[in-house]
């Protein structure tokens, strides 16, 4: 359910941007969430649509990157994608995280927030002087 | 250039991409570092009690408040998402209580909780509880600025409450098992969810709690160091 707030943030920001550059409508709106963020993509489309309604949001086209999750391992190094170990516990949650490595606690290095990528914008140009 | 647009028909220039790299959660963030600047200005010490709805939360709040209330001035927000049950047991102490009704939103937020701390004389409060909305998943992703954050979980939720839910164990300095005098009848190995938290954070401190009976309570205290 927390993916109505950050639709909202979402909203919220490329409204605002799209009003600072003077948008008519707004065509396509770029996300990237990451792997290891807790947010789903198909949710977040759901409420972005519901909220950009009667909006010059409204239509725009919700385009979702998947930013990979990464792992940092403080043991050996390690710097990369995570992998999903064979517990069926995991594969219907979230992935581990745990260095592939070394097995060592990994830190996060990238995949865990979502970012307003970019917007495309339709402007109409200024006639006459 | 093509536009599918009904409105206008784009001519060459019309449309724009704008490059903005703007963080969703950033918004968050910023407003928890603010809260927790606010508590550090009044010198209040705010933890966050996140876990499933049942699990004990307010319970743990209950006892704590019960044995902490003399030594420390208390206060209480409770984040729920329309009752007032919550709030009336920790009243109950005589501490002042905020109460924030999240309508239909699954967690609290650090703007929820920015407009609660407006409705507390922090200059009057050494310790604040905030309650979580009864949630596994969503608290996580949203810091509040509290310096603390408790999960408690308990053993009525079965043996894959924790590999399930990792992330808020990441997050948290401190998880309380509670209702391990269930565990027998639930089936559940308290060491094997002791185990399975120290996986996911190693820094953990874990207590095991019956909130019931007050058993462990005072291990939290300990842990929590008040």
């Amino acid at each position: 359910m927390h993916e109505l707030t950050v639709a909202k943030a979402l909203f919220d920001l490329a409204l605002r941007a799209a009003e600072r550059e003077g948008a008519e409508r707004v065509l396509e709106v770029r996300v990237a969430v990451g792997e290891l963020s807790l947010v789903n993509p198909e949710q977040l489309a759901f409420w972005f649509k519901e909220l950009a309604r009667g909006t010059i949001l409204e239509g725009a086209e919700l385009v979702v990157e998947r930013e990979p999750g990464e792992l940092e391992c403080p043991e050996c190094g390690y710097h990369g994608r995570v992998s999903v170990p064979d517990d069926p516990a995991y594969h219907f949650v979230l992935p581990t995280l745990r260095c592939p490595r070394c097995g060592a606690i990994g830190k996060i290095a990238r995949g865990r927030d979502c970012v307003l990528r970019s917007l495309r914008i339709l402007k109409r140009q200024e006639k006459g002087a | 250039m093509k536009s599918t647009s009904d409105v206008v028909v784009a001519e060459e220039g019309e449309v724009f991409d704008i490059e903005l790299e703007e963080s969703l959660l950033e918004a968050n963030r910023r407003l928890a570092e603010q809260n927790r600047a606010l508590l550090d200005r009044y010198g209040v010490r705010a933890i966050d009690v996140m876990g499933s709805v049942g699990a004990g939360k307010t319970s743990l709040i209950s006892c704590l408040v019960e044995r902490l209330k003399d030594r420390y001035r208390v206060a209480y927000v409770a984040g729920d998402l329309t009752t007032t049950i919550d709030a009336d047991a920790i009243a109950r102490h005589g501490v002042p209580v905020v109460q924030i009704n999240t309508g239909k939103e699954c967690h609290l937020d650090a703007n929820l909780v920015a407009k609660a701390l407006r409705r507390l004389d922090l200059a009057s409060l050494d310790l604040l509880f905030i309650e979580n909305v009864g949630n596994l998943i969503c608290p996580a992703e949203f810091p509040l600025g509290a310096h603390q954050r408790v999960v408690v979980v308990s053993v009525a939720e079965g043996p894959y409450v924790v590999v399930k839910h990792p992330y808020i164990f990441m997050e948290a300095d401190l998880a309380v098992i509670n209702k391990v005098d269930l565990a027998a009848t639930m089936g559940v190995d308290v060491g094997k969810l002791e185990a399975d938290i120290r996986a996911v954070n190693p820094a953990i401190e874990v207590v095991h709690t019956c909130c019931r009976t007050g058993e462990g309570v005072e291990d939290v205290i300990k842990a929590l160091g008040l």
